[in-house]
């Protein structure tokens, strides 16, 4: 899904999470839209704190190949 | 910079450094990201807001004892069993004596085991939030086959599954066991919050069931795989599903009550 405009709004990025697998979707709303540490998410998924970071990178990736453009 | 160490840097957390803030202003699928990401921040109720929320969800709330840690449950559990199969020593240990010394260590071993995985599951099914490492259908039927297999192995077959003179008594046993194990179950269960009380009621009913099976191990001195499988084990598949329905039952009841929300697992 392609957002409507160069800034992709909330209601967007919520579709676009819809598109992500279920443990990078939940680690993207925890540590930015429910403004969580690290830790915190670590403790709530019950996994590691670096575990989290992998799959906050590879949602980051997703998120960028659907906004468009990368380098 | 590029994307793939922008996005590590942004998965470190914490605020971006100089590379990371010239990185962005100048990639556009980083700045679109952020953007995106700044602006589901920004949608987040106020604290007013949230703190109203709070207080209603904490008007319906009642105080609940702290659970005691997993080990302290699962020992608990493990001991119920044990003292359940220990007592039935006082009908007698024929079927003890009757098994050879490797046919004890690997029937009462595998029994063994399979207690130590059906309790720890137990445990996770009544902790909300536990990790569950395994699905306790696929627990206790694994557990069921794995034993009527052990048992083929050990004891072989010579039809005694449809004498139900011999069976009928052993099956009487290992469904008392079974109740009384799965009331012990029960009161074990409700310490804690099961999310899905038909999981832990099957997987509670299986090791209900699976006191029978160690209770007739001891004490029948049938050792013959078609009488083991279907009166000895056969009241440890009965356990499961009937705690299943149990839990089944409660659930719906509690739902109708008002006080059960909708899990999806």
């Amino acid at each position: 899904m392609e957002p409507t405009s160069a800034n992709a709004t909330p209601d967007e990025l919520r579709e676009l999470l819809r598109t992500l697998p279920e443990a990078q979707r939940q680690t993207i709303l925890m540590l930015k839209v429910a403004g969580m540490s690290l830790e915190e998410v670590a403790r709530a998924s019950g996994t590691s704190v670096g575990a989290v970071k992998q799959k906050a990178h590879r949602a980051y990736q997703a998120l960028r190949k659907l906004l468009g453009g990368e380098k | 910079m590029n994307c793939e160490d922008f996005g590590q840097r942004l998965s470190q957390g914490g605020s971006l450094d100089e590379a990371a803030r010239e990185h962005c202003e100048s990639c556009v699928g980083c700045r679109r990201m952020m953007r995106a990401l700044e602006a589901a921040e920004a949608s987040i109720p106020d604290a007013g807001r949230l703190e109203a929320i709070q207080a209603q969800l904490a008007e319906g709330l009642q105080p609940v004892r702290p659970l005691p840690s997993d080990g302290q449950m699962a020992a608990w559990g493990l001991a119920a069993f044990v003292l359940l199969a220990a007592a039935s020593l006082v009908f007698g240990y024929r079927g003890f004596e009757e098994q050879s010394v490797g046919q004890r260590w690997a029937y009462f071993g595998t029994i063994g085991a399979a207690a130590v995985l059906l309790t720890g599951s137990a445990i996770q099914q009544m902790v909300p939030g536990a990790r569950r490492n395994w699905n306790p259908a696929l627990l206790t039927l694994s557990c069921v086959c794995g034993l009527a297999a052990l048992v083929y192995l050990l004891f072989g077959t010579t039809n005694l599954a449809t004498d139900t003179v011999l069976g009928i008594p052993c099956f009487a046993v290992g469904l008392l066991c079974t109740t009384v194990g799965g009331l012990a179950g029960y009161l074990l269960v409700r310490q804690g919050y099961a999310l899905s009380p038909m999981r832990a009621g099957l997987v509670t009913g299986g090791l209900a069931g699976l006191t029978g099976v160690v209770v007739l191990a001891v004490h029948c001195p049938i050792l013959e795989a078609g009488h083991i499988i279907v009166w000895h084990i056969g009241p440890m598949v009965i356990g499961g599903l009937a705690g299943a329905a149990a839990g089944g039952w409660w659930s719906r009841s509690e739902k109708r009550r008002g006080s059960r929300p909708e899990v999806h697992l």
